[in-house]
Parts: structure tokens; sequence; C-alpha cells
């Protein structure tokens, strides 16, 4: 049976959400990047700001040189979250198969036609529901697939659906540029596809898989399918996973070791806590520092037994901390997981150095802790090692130096 | 009494902070009278420090602190012998892998007293002898286990503070102290200081809560040296806040318990050799001959030069090879000369520079080219009997014979004798910024955002100035991070990061070089001293200068290639080249780009305004080799008014000398000082300055040391001058000529070799055009890109023909009236493969197809990929078919490696590209569009403005005109109040124009400035002398 799968898109997310909360944005060349530079990127633009000739990707001063009255915004994570909640829950009523992105949803609507009737209706009450309860404007695109559906929806400048007959993919998919294929990034491919003179899905669409496989090599059968519009690939809903996520973004990029581990004592509160409610202990701790200039390092670490008191969670994190985070770029932000959740007694390793037993002291403290916190506030009590370190800062109150011309008199510069 | 004996300067390598005449400054403050300096496994500022330390009345030690993965000793000199004993460990230290400090002591003992609180070492030496042997006892190192192994081992201890830091004025680096009155809170904070007191945290703030303090620079340059950020430096990684230079009450009070460490700092002081003097001149040996086999040798070979160079030795050349040989005699200078001549004979095409063209005998032995009797060059600049400092020769050679003219010298006089002087790499404005930065761990683009702005050339300080007060960072504030990275960064200067070799410096010494200083080995394997020119300079050693020039080669290679082509050989020895019409013309017209030396747009600029359409005839009378001369020395950033003057003279203006006594002097420069050495001279004319006194005043101005002295020597010259009747305006009208002379400047032999070699490229390039831009290109490192020169090559008439597979060789070739764009111009292309390719077609002949080329040539896809798309390929398979190759090369490669299931792949055949493609690829293959000039592009978009054209531009003098412009090469400059201005070169399809942005104009626009895109330029056309240049108020792009 032909699948029906549909597609939502609503275009400049963040920047949408913004403009339902405040109205003055509406209307205006909106961009949306982090405030603590002048030198931070844009993320996210609306359509005024593209109009004035502003991309994704260019520093904040560098666009309000090209447009002088850009609004920028800075990234409100929470009412993303509750934007994209917001979309998830609408689409729930129309099939139990929703896979979330940001912004965008997929709904695999095969099941509920005799429900609700045809993919492309769907839609269209879809997007009614959505403009009506969220005031977003939303694009859909309807087809056998995910692949078709999402290309559809995008290629929509106002709301409406663009519906793709089953059968008609190859052809619907035949003139756009062979970058909205998938795996046909900014990658090397894309230079590649330039040099071998192809441009269009339709060019890679009429070779053959075997001429393909000498530009792309293994990968060249999928991306044949997917340039005849043929994707496979299903509609995933939000899996559940065991794993304790806390994560945290530090108010400013940082690079000072005090500031960041007790950042990761909140990070380790948090989980411990969580671990504790459950009765559980954590047997795999991974930790991923995201650093400013955008590169993540990761480190994982197995404790010997499961661990659920803060304290020597804490420890083994610190230890995972100074092994991973070696770098000396400023840090933006850190997540901390805890997999492997087992039972506090779980099974032992039989020839394992028999683990030194957690003192009844130390688990008394923490349940006081807890006790504690859970009465009068997570801050009642805290470590000293949370206190908010303060960067050691040294106050440069010398006032810079004269541009002294009799100095610089004689300096010829050549650049280049 | 207490004497510091461990003491560190910025020369302790990414460990020190003060230089040392800040210290020596400090230790006078603080009532010392005598110092040691205890640099880190090195003697790196011995020279300098004497020389601070007799400016600042201080006796000087000389030591150095030792330290290795296991130990760690503070060394002192006693006497002459502990000095060379120390330079040999310390060079063992760097050069030998398995040097062991205990082991190295007991070999080099003798002479050095040793201080260390290394139980092991101690106890080891003791073993040997306790003489000269002392336990050091510092506050804030873990002062009582020393006391007890010195109370065990029955060693005396000594105090030391291993000072590093400086209390109270907070402020740090190289900089003059500022504050220099004393701080009492301070103290409270140090007089903790005992026993295993360590500073745990770094420093709230600094003791005067404002300035950057010594500590603070400290942890960041340790944090540099580290690769690591200031909240994980350990202790061990840094010092502790208490090393400071204390003075002797204060290190009175950390010693109640033992004053005798106190006491015998200053009996180990007297231990010392307190008096060192480096002056003496230390001159390489010839091949073991004594001085007076050299003389005879040198006398013989001179005489023999004399006649090969003039046919006969005439009375005048006699006399002046008399009263040169005659004062090299009495200097001990044969063994010099006679080196430099062997190893000048190591290349057919060298250019002696520098004062040394000022000899004779220099030119009779080859080493210099121009006749210094024909050119009436000034021996006495060179070598005097006065000079007490050593001469020095240059020698050009060219760049890619450099080193191996290098292994000749070492194999010759092998690493014990011969070693290169180093540079003592340090910051810079640029690299402190970056290097703070990224401590703070600020994201590269961010540091980049920033550096990009800042000029290379500028020191911290200025950089941070530059900051605040440039037009390129208006309208920027600096987030307080960037302030203090600032901050910081302004006071690291001279702090010493790691030694590099000096681009040719090459000391040679009759014995053992380790005796003098020690010695490091460098990336390449060269032995290194530790000292740069100047030190090594202060402390007598004689370098000859190695140096690598380009435009040798671009000569040479030029040479080969028209013997090679139409069998014309040139003979170098007695090449006249500006007896050639075609030359003297393109040199008056300022037709100079690519000739080495001429080719600056100023130099160029002023060619043409000389010999302009309104010059008189007389003008073109003149010597052309002399006014090269002058042409080549006058252009110095300071001397703009000066150049419009001397301009004017040459085309007849009339013109009187400041004073009638400066007529000797100045005569030959139509009374405008010119060469470096008529300051020398007019100072011994004018106010009646000895001829040593006339050269230390040419030193100061021409070099970095100034300040109080200039203002001494003014006062004199003042007074001189009065004494003879000279008038104060007149006199301070020369001071101001002679002041232009700061920074940059030349002497008249060196001004002369270069001319010549000048001409010599002219030559060429009037002559056989194709060979000399082909081989300008392929010696890369011109004034210009190489596309200019390729823009150049069009203008002479080439054609520029692109790469070819079949054609093409690895530089550029040059072949009548076409030039070939060379393989080394694709961009990315493995040197493996253009080898590889061009063997293959050496040997089996050309490629008959592309499929003929994969087969034969074997490269890598890459490679392939890249000749395909430089369009190496058009000619044999059309530039239709460069997708389908593509194609094929894919396929090759798929049949070469998996051969188990060979598949039959028929090959799609895509179509051609489209213009713009075809374009792009040509400009990411060669960096730049050849086939057309780029703004051919953007044609219909300035037909619009209706622009004139630049070969026009005299026409429309005075006019406010619309020009197109290609950006070609640029310099900033600042004008008389300091306000940055620019001029920029720009081309059009028709001619080179020059175009200046004044302060307002660079204010609005500079930002726009340097970018490869076309312009559109809207101003004004001003004539001076009979050239036209467009005085700019408007910049746009055509392209947007």
């Amino acid at each position: 049976m032909d699948r029906e799968i549909l597609h939502i898109t609503v275009p400049a997310f963040p920047i949408a959400l913004a403009r339902v909360v405040h109205a003055h944005l509406r209307g205006r060349p909106v961009a949306v990047a982090p405030l603590n530079s002048e030198r931070a990127l844009l993320q996210c633009i609306s359509p005024e700001a593209a109009a004035e000739g502003v991309h994704v990707g260019t520093p904040i001063y560098h666009a309000r040189r090209s447009c002088p009255s850009l609004i920028v915004i800075a990234p409100d994570l929470h009412l993303a979250a509750k934007g994209n909640q917001a979309l998830m829950e609408l689409s729930a009523e129309f099939t139990p198969v929703v896979e979330p992105g940001a912004g965008r949803v997929f709904l695999d609507v095969t099941a509920s036609r005799r429900l609700f009737g045809p993919a492309r209706d769907v839609a269209a009450r879809l997007e009614k529901s959505i403009a009506v309860e969220l005031g977003l404007e939303a694009m859909a695109g309807a087809g056998g697939n995910k692949l078709v559906s999402r290309v559809a929806a995008d290629t929509m400048r106002e709301p409406g659906v663009y519906d793709v007959f089953h059968g008609a993919e190859r052809p619907f998919l035949a003139p756009f540029p062979v970058s909205v294929l998938p795996g046909v990034g900014e990658s090397r491919q894309t230079l590649l596809f330039r040099d071998l003179n192809l441009k269009l899905v339709q060019e890679i669409a009429a070779l053959s898989v075997p001429q393909l496989r000498l530009a792309v090599g293994p990968f060249a059968p999928l991306l044949h399918d997917r340039a005849c519009g043929i994707d496979r690939s299903p509609v995933q809903p939000l899996r559940m996973s065991t794993e304790i996520v806390e994560e945290g973004l530090l108010e400013q990029e940082e690079n000072d070791d005090a500031i960041l581990l007790s950042e990761l004592l909140r990070l380790v509160e948090g989980c411990g806590l969580r671990l504790r409610r459950l009765r559980k202990g954590a047997r795999k701790i991974t930790l991923s520092v995201m650093y400013a200039d955008g590169v993540a390092q990761q480190g994982k670490k197995v404790l010997p037994v499961p661990t659920s008191l803060d304290l020597p969670l804490l420890a083994a994190v610190e230890e995972l901390f100074f092994t991973t985070c070696k770098r000396r770029q400023r840090v933006k932000g850190l997540r901390l997981s805890c997999d492997q959740v087992a039972e506090d007694a779980g099974q032992m390793d039989l020839f394992a150095v028999t683990p030194a037993q957690v003192s009844r002291k130390e688990t008394d403290l923490q349940e006081t802790l807890d006790l504690l916190r859970e009465k009068h506030g997570r801050n009642a009590v805290r470590w000293g090692k949370g206190l908010a370190a303060r960067r050691e800062v040294t106050l440069a109150s010398e006032t810079p130096p004269e541009w002294d011309p009799e100095q610089n008199k004689y300096m010829t510069v050549t650049k280049n | 009494m207490f004497v510091h004996l461990h003491v560190h300067s910025s020369l302790s390598p990414n460990w020190g902070v003060l230089s040392p005449e800040a210290l020596c400054a400090e230790a006078v403050r603080l009532g010392f009278d005598t110092l040691a300096l205890t640099d880190r496994n090195g003697l790196y500022a011995v020279p300098r420090f004497l020389d601070a330390a007799r400016e600042a009345g201080i006796s000087p030690i000389i030591g150095t602190e030792a330290v290795t993965q296991q130990n760690r000793a503070v060394l002192l000199a006693a006497d002459q012998e502990g000095y060379a004993n120390i330079s040999r460990l310390l060079s063992d230290l760097h050069c030998d892998k398995s040097f062991d400090l205990c082991h190295a002591l007991t070999r080099y003992r003798h002479g050095i007293i040793v201080l260390s609180d290394d139980r092991r070492l101690l106890s080891a030496l003791k073993r040997v002898s306790a003489d000269g042997l002392f336990v050091e006892l510092s506050p804030g190192h873990d002062m009582h286990r020393a006391l007890a192994t010195s109370r065990e081992l029955k060693l005396p201890a000594v105090a030391t503070s291993r000072a590093l830091l400086r209390l109270g004025t907070g402020s740090a680096g190289a900089c003059p102290p500022r504050s220099c009155a004393p701080h009492s809170n301070t103290a409270d904070i140090t007089t903790k200081g005992t026993g295993t007191w360590r500073s745990q945290s770094p420093p709230k703030q600094s003791p005067l809560g404002g300035d950057i303090s010594d500590f603070h620079l400290h942890r960041v340059l340790r944090a540099i040296d580290l690769n690591t950020k200031l909240s994980r430096l350990t202790p061990e990684q840094t010092a502790s806040e208490s090393d400071a230079l204390y003075g002797a009450a204060k290190m009175a009070k950390f010693f109640p318990h033992c004053p005798e460490a106190l006491e015998n700092s200053r009996r180990i002081a007297e231990m010392c050799r307190r008096e060192w003097d480096f002056s003496r001149t230390i001159f390489p040996a010839f091949r073991g001959l004594g001085n007076d086999d050299a003389f005879t040798t040198l006398n013989r070979r001179a005489r023999e030069g004399a006649l090969w160079r003039y046919g006969s030795i005439g009375p005048n050349v006699e006399a002046r090879l008399q009263k040169e040989l005659a004062i090299i005699r009495d200097k001990g200078f044969a063994h010099y000369f006679l080196v430099v001549e062997e190893i000048t004979k190591q290349s057919q095409r060298t250019c002696g520079r520098g004062s040394a063209a000022a000899s004779l005998v220099a030119y009779c032995l080859g080493i210099t080219h121009v006749d210094p009797i024909r050119h009436n060059l000034f021996f006495e600049r060179f070598l005097n009997e006065g000079r007490s400092d050593p001469p020095d020769i240059d020698v050009d050679f060219p760049w890619d014979e450099r080193d191996a003219i290098l292994d000749f010298a070492f194999a010759r006089y092998g690493a014990s004798r011969a070693a290169m002087v180093a540079n003592q790499v340090g910051f810079k404005g640029r690299s402190a910024l970056r290097e703070v930065a990224k401590v703070y761990g600020l994201p590269d683009f961010e540091i980049k955002e920033m550096t990009e702005r800042i000029s290379g050339f500028w020191r911290a300080e200025q950089s941070a100035a530059a900051m605040a007060g440039h037009p390129l960072f208006q309208g920027e504030t600096l987030s307080p991070d960037w302030q203090e990275i600032v901050a910081t960064a302004r006071h690291l200067n001279g702090q010493l990061r790691h030694l590099s070799l000096h681009c040719g410096g090459l000391v040679i010494v009759p014995d053992e070089i380790r005796r003098y200083v020690p010695v490091e080995i460098s990336h390449k394997g060269l032995p290194l001293i530790q000292w740069e020119k100047d030190q090594a300079e202060d402390a007598g050693l004689v370098k000859i200068d190695i140096l690598g020039n380009r435009s040798l080669a671009v000569i040479r290679d030029a040479m080969a290639a028209v013997k090679e082509q139409k069998g014309i050989e040139i003979d170098y020895a007695s090449w006249r080249p500006l007896e050639d019409e075609r030359t003297q013309s393109l040199m008056r017209r300022g037709l100079t780009m690519g000739c080495f030396y001429l080719e600056s747009p100023s130099v160029r600029l002023l060619l043409r305004k000389i010999w302009s359409p309104t010059a008189p005839p007389e003008t073109f009378a003149i010597d052309l080799f002399e006014v090269l001369v002058q042409a080549s020395s006058i252009i110095r950033p300071a001397a703009n008014s000066f150049i419009q003057e001397y301009i004017a003279r040459m085309q007849g203006k009339k013109w009187a000398h400041l004073h009638p006594l400066l007529e000797p002097v100045l005569g030959e420069t139509l009374g405008i000082a010119i060469y470096q050495e008529q300051i020398t001279q007019i100072a011994m004319e004018l106010p009646g300055f000895s001829a040593s006194e006339g050269d230390q005043l040419r030193k100061v101005i021409t070099k970095k040391h100034r300040g109080k002295r200039l203002e001494d020597f003014r006062a004199k010259f003042m007074a001189g001058g009065q004494e003879r009747g000279v008038t104060g305006a007149v006199l301070d009208a020369i001071w101001d000529q002679i002041l232009s002379f700061a920074g940059y400047s030349f002497c008249k032999p060196h001004s002369a070799s270069y001319a010549l070699l000048s001409a010599k490229a002219a030559y060429m390039k009037a002559n056989h055009p194709a060979q000399f831009i082909a081989a300008v290109i392929s010696n890369q490192g011109g004034y210009y890109s190489p596309f200019a020169y390729i823009s150049e090559g069009r203008r002479l008439g080439l054609t520029i023909l692109p790469p070819d597979v079949n054609e093409s060789d690895h530089h550029y070739t040059g072949f009548d009236k076409s030039l070939r764009i060379g393989l080394m111009q694709i961009d990315g292309l493995t040197r493996e493969g253009t080898q590889r390719l061009l063997k293959e077609r050496r040997e089996r002949g050309k490629f008959t197809s592309f499929r003929d080329f994969l087969r034969r040539a074997d490269v890598q896809r890459a490679d392939a990929e890249r000749l395909v798309k430089a369009g190496c390929f058009d000619v044999l398979e059309g530039e239709q078919r460069r997708p389908a190759l593509l194609w094929e090369l894919l396929h090759f490669q798929q049949q070469s490696t998996a051969l188990l299931f060979e598949q039959k792949t028929e090959l799609p055949t895509p179509p051609p590209y489209d213009a713009g493609t075809v374009l792009r690829q040509e400009a990411e293959a060669l960096g730049f569009l050849a086939s057309r000039h780029p703004l051919a592009l953007y044609k219909a978009q300035w037909q619009r403005h209706r622009p004139i054209r630049a070969s026009e531009l005299i026409k429309h003098s005075g006019q406010w005109v619309t020009m197109v412009g290609w950006w070609i090469t640029t310099k900033m400059v600042e004008d008389k109040r300091g306000r940055p201005m620019e001029f920029v070169s720009f081309e059009d399809v028709t001619a080179i124009f020059d175009a200046t942005f004044f302060p307002d104009v660079y204010a609005r626009f500079c930002r726009k400035l340097s970018q490869r895109r076309p312009y559109l330029l809207k101003g004004m056309v001003e004539e001076e002398f009979g050239v036209a240049t467009l005085r700019v108020k408007w910049v746009g792009f055509l392209d947007g």
C-alpha cells in the first residue's frame, strides 16, 4: 500500500515564535543570534532580512552594515521547546506516528485516511489549527515518502499544501538542484557534482547506478533511489531513552576551570537527584564539552559500581572533565549523561576487586540534603564548591596608549 | 650585606618578564651596586646586560640557571675560564640528548660557583670538591628543607630570591619603570613568605589596584608556552609570587634564622669576576694561516684581481690598494677577507653589498661588483683607523643556492668553529595579542577579526594604541575581555620565546665557538648561537652575512633561458647594462616592475618624475647610474619633502647649499643628504666632530637605541656648529635632514651595488621580456603578485598561454613573445605529481590523450583533477570535454583499485561547462584569471560609468574623473600628523595607476581597500612634475 507522508514546516521557526509573543517584530527584518558579542553569527533570519541581503552565518555587525534596521534577538530555547511541543501535540491529533524536528514535523497519515481523509485534507486542517492555536504560518507538503513531502513543503512560499501524486515523485524532483537530496550537503560531494557538471536531480537520476558508483562509491544505489524520488525511510516517533541527561549552557562563554567545575557540580546534582528518585545508580557517564567555536569533545567513563551519590559522582565526573576538556578554547555548554542506569544492587562482576563500601554516613548526609532541598528549595543548602566562582580578573584600568604620531611617523606598512 | 645572585630577565625563555635594562634600573633604585643575571639555560642577554649594567653603574656577574628534567642549579662565572665552561655546559645541555647536569658539572666545574638546593646534585658534586658549592635558600621554595640539606652536607648556605618580578611598581614589561615610589602594602603580602609559603591562588589584583602585574604577565607567558589556560597552571609550572627583586633590608627579614646566608651572597659576589670586557674582535682564521701569511696571500690575490678587473694597475688603483691593504694589515682583517672571498667563489652570481662595496680590495677579490674608484665610494665608511667595531661584509647569493653555500662553509670550518647567528623571537603586536587571546580562550575567528587589522610591524604598544585610535577600529567598543587582553598584550615586548635562524649571519671563530657563546641546534639542524646580530657584534663576533636574493636567481634564470633559446651569452663580470639604449629608456620611463629594488610604486613614480616630459634636456645628460644610486637611497619613509626638492633640483631648479661648508659633502647629491655616510661627513664638516664621533652619531640615528643619547648629540651638534659661525636656523634645518635617516637608510656603496643589480635586471627586461617575466614569477617573492606580473607581461606585448600538460614546465617559461604559465601555479598540485608528469614526458615523449596521461604518469586522483580543471588538457581534448575527463578519471581510478569483479561501465557524456564555471575553475586553479583581465568581465557594468583610461590619466589633469581599477598593491603610511593614509596601485586594462587616499577619505573607505574585486573610483587627477596620480574621493565596487 502506498504510504502517505505529510510534512509541515514553519519557516524561520524561532523568529515566527518570537513574533507571536512580540508583536513589534512582525513585518520587520529580524535575526536570531547569541547577543554576547557583536561578532556572534546569525543563526536564523526572517524573509525581510533576507531581502535586505542578510545571510545566515554572518556576524551581527556585518549584517547590521547591510541592514541597519535589523533587530537581533537572542535564541530562546525554552520558547522553541514549547513551540515544538505544541506542534507535536497538534499533529498527534491526526496520527500517532509523528517525527519532530526544529519547527518541522513529519506525519505518517497512511492509516488515518478513513478517519481524516487524504493527506492534503489533513494538511489543510493542521495548517488551520496551527494558525488558530499558535498563530504561526505553516507550509505543508504531501507525498509518498519523507523526501518528497519535505522538498514539496520547502518550495511553498506561503501557506498551502503541495501534494505530490503517487508516481509523480521522479518528475517532481527532477528540476531541483542536487543539494536538496539528503547526503549531498555542503560536503566534498557538492564540489564533486559541480565538477562533474551534475546540477539537477534529473541528471543524477539519468545516470546508472554503476556510473554513479564511480563518483560516490557505496552511496550510489541509495542516492540514485533518492534522485528518482524513492525514499523508504520510515517516520520515526521519538524514542524513549533510559539515559539521564543534564545540560547546562553557561551564561557567558568561559575557560576558567573553577567556573566550569561549579557548573559541572550543578549538572551532577541534577543527575544525582534524578537517579536517587529512581533508586538507581549510573554505571556509565558521558561528558560532552561544547566550545565557543562550535567544536565538541566527548569523554566516557565506566564506573566500577552504580553510583548515585553526589560526591562520588562528582569525583568521577571531575576526573573525566580534566581528561576531556583539553582545549584552551572557551566553553559554551556542558552536557552530562548518565547511562546504563542499574539497580543500586545490580549484578556485580565476579572477579572485580570489592568496591569500597559506601558508608552509612554518606548516604545519610545525602538523604538529609535531598530532604532539605525538597522542603526549602534547591538552593537552601549548597556545596561551597558550587558557589559561583569568579573568574580571576586583572583589572585593566590603564588607559590605552595614545596613537602616537611621532612613533609611527616613519613606520611604513606594506600590506600583503 | 646582600647581593642578588639569582635573577631572571625577559631573556629567560618563556619565563622572565623584565628586560635587563629594567632590572638594572630597579637594582639601582634598591641601592645595589652588584647584580647577577642568571637566565634559564642560556646566556641569551649577556652583552646586553653588560651594556645596561655599565650604563646604570652596576657591577655585573654573569651566570645561568641550568634546569633539566632531573636537576637544577645556578652557575656563576668566577673567571673567564668559568664563563667558557658555563658556555660549553649550556651548549651540551641544548645539543646533547643524554645531557646530565651532575655529570656535566664534574666535567666543567673549573671556575664555576654552583648554587643549588638539589640534594642529589650537591652530594654528587661534593664528593669531588666542596669548593664553590653552596646551598640555595629562597623564600617560598622549601627553605627549611634546603637549610637542613646545608647542615647535613656541611655546605654553606646562600640566600637568593630567584627574582623575576618587580615589587611595588606594578607595571611590567620592557618599558622603563614609570612610578618608582616604594609601596609598603606589598611588603605585607610578601613578608609572610617564609618556609613553604607559596601562592596557590592567582593574584586577585595587583598591589597597585590597576596595572597588569609582573606576576600576571609571567603566568600568561607560562600559559602561552605550555599551551594551557591560566586556571590550569599548576604552582610547579610557574614561579612563585614571592620571586621578586627585594631590597636588602626586605631580604634580611626573610633570614632572621640564617644571617650567614646573606653574608655568603656578598662573599660569592666577591669571588665572581665583575669586570667583563667583550670588545675584542674575534676574527676567523683562514686555513690555519698566521697573520703574516694571510696578509701575503691577500696582497697577492688583490693584485691578481686588480689585473683581472682593470687590465693593468694604474697609479690611482695602486694608491688606493696600498691604502686599503695597510689598514687591513694593521687591523688584522686579512683572514676575514680571504674567508669571505672563498665563500663567495662558490657561486657564479653574487652581489656583495653594504659598506664593503666601497673597498677596492673587495672589488678586486670579486666579492663586490661596483668599481669604487669610478663611482667615488667612501672607503672610510667601511674601514677606518678610528673604528673599533668589526667590519661587516654582506654577500647576496641566489636564494636557492644559499643552503649549499652554508653547507660549504660548515664543511670547511666545521660546526665547532662556525655557527649561525640567531634571531631572538619574542612578541610583536600581532602575535602578542593573538597568543594572549588564546590563553583567554577566545575562538580563532574572533581573534582573527582583530589581528588581521594589525600590522605585523607594530610593536605591542603600538597595536594597543591602534585599537584605541586607528580608523580601522572605529566605532567598536572593546569587550572587557578584550580590554584585559590588550592591556596584557601591550606589556609583551622583548620576552624571549625561542630562537630562530637569522637569515644569513654566519660566525666563524679561529678556535672553539662554544668558548664564547652557548650553541643550540636549529630546526634545520644548523648550530645556532644564543645571540642575535646586535649582541654578537657587541661581543666582538664578526659575522658574514650570506643572504638569499631572489633577483640574482631571476637574472641567472633569464640569462640561461636566453642562452638556450637565442644562443646569446653575456659575460657577467664585464657586463655594462646601462650602456644599452633600451635599458636606459626603460628605466627613465619607470617601467621597472620586476626589476630588483626599483619596482615599488614609489620608486617607479620617482623615476618617472625625474625624467618626465617637463624635464629639461640637461636632466637626460646626467649619468644614469649616479641617479639610480641616489634614487634608490632617497626613497625613505621620512624623506618625502626632500624627494620633492630633489626632483625639482634634478630638473634644473636653482639652489644653493644651506651653508658653504657643506659643499664638499653634499655637492654630488644636489645639496640634499641622501646617503647614510653623509651624516658622518656633515658632522665632521659642520660642527667639527671627529670621524669616530660622526660615525657614532650615524649609528645612534640609524639604529634603534636612541633617546637620551640623541639629545646629547643634538646639543653638541648645535654648539659645534655655532662655534663655526653657522646660524641656528641652518643647523636646525640640517638636523631635520639628518633625522630623516631614522630607521631606514643606506650608504652609497650599498646602493651602488644594488643599482648595478637593478640595471642588470632592467637590461634583461628591456631586451628579453618573456624570459625575464617568466624568471620573475618563477622565483616568487617579488614585490607584486604573479597576477600583477602577468598583467605587466600583457602590457609588454606577451601572449599569456595557459598551463598545458605537454608544454608547461614546473616554472613559468618565456619564449619569444609568449609566456607559458608553469605547473607551479596550479593550486594544490603536489610537487611529486608534477615531477612524475615531467619525468614521464621527458623520458617517453608527449602525452597523446588524457587516457594516455593517466596510464603513463601514475599521479594521484586529486592531482589529475587539478590538472583537468586548470585546463592542462584543453589542447589535447578540448575544453568541452573537461567534465567528461573527470568521469574518465573516476573510471580509471576504479579500474585500477577494484580488479576482482571488474565492471564494464559505460561512461556518461556530460554537457560542457557553462562559461561561468570555466572562469571560476580558472580562478580557483591558478588563484587569478589569466585568460583575460578580470575587469573585462565587468565591461557592461563599467561602461555605464564612462570611466577614463589609466593610460590617458595625464590628459585629464586637474579634472574630476571616474575610473575602474583592479587592486594591485597597497602601502599604508602616516601623514605628518600621524594620521594613517594609504597609497594604492590599481590597474585597468590599459595601465597601472597610483591612487592616494588622504586621511579623511582613508578613514571612510579603509575597510573597503585591498580586496580582490573590481573597484569603481572617483576623484581628482593631480599632476606633479608631469606625472599624474588619482586623489580618490569616493570608492565603490562594480560587482555589488
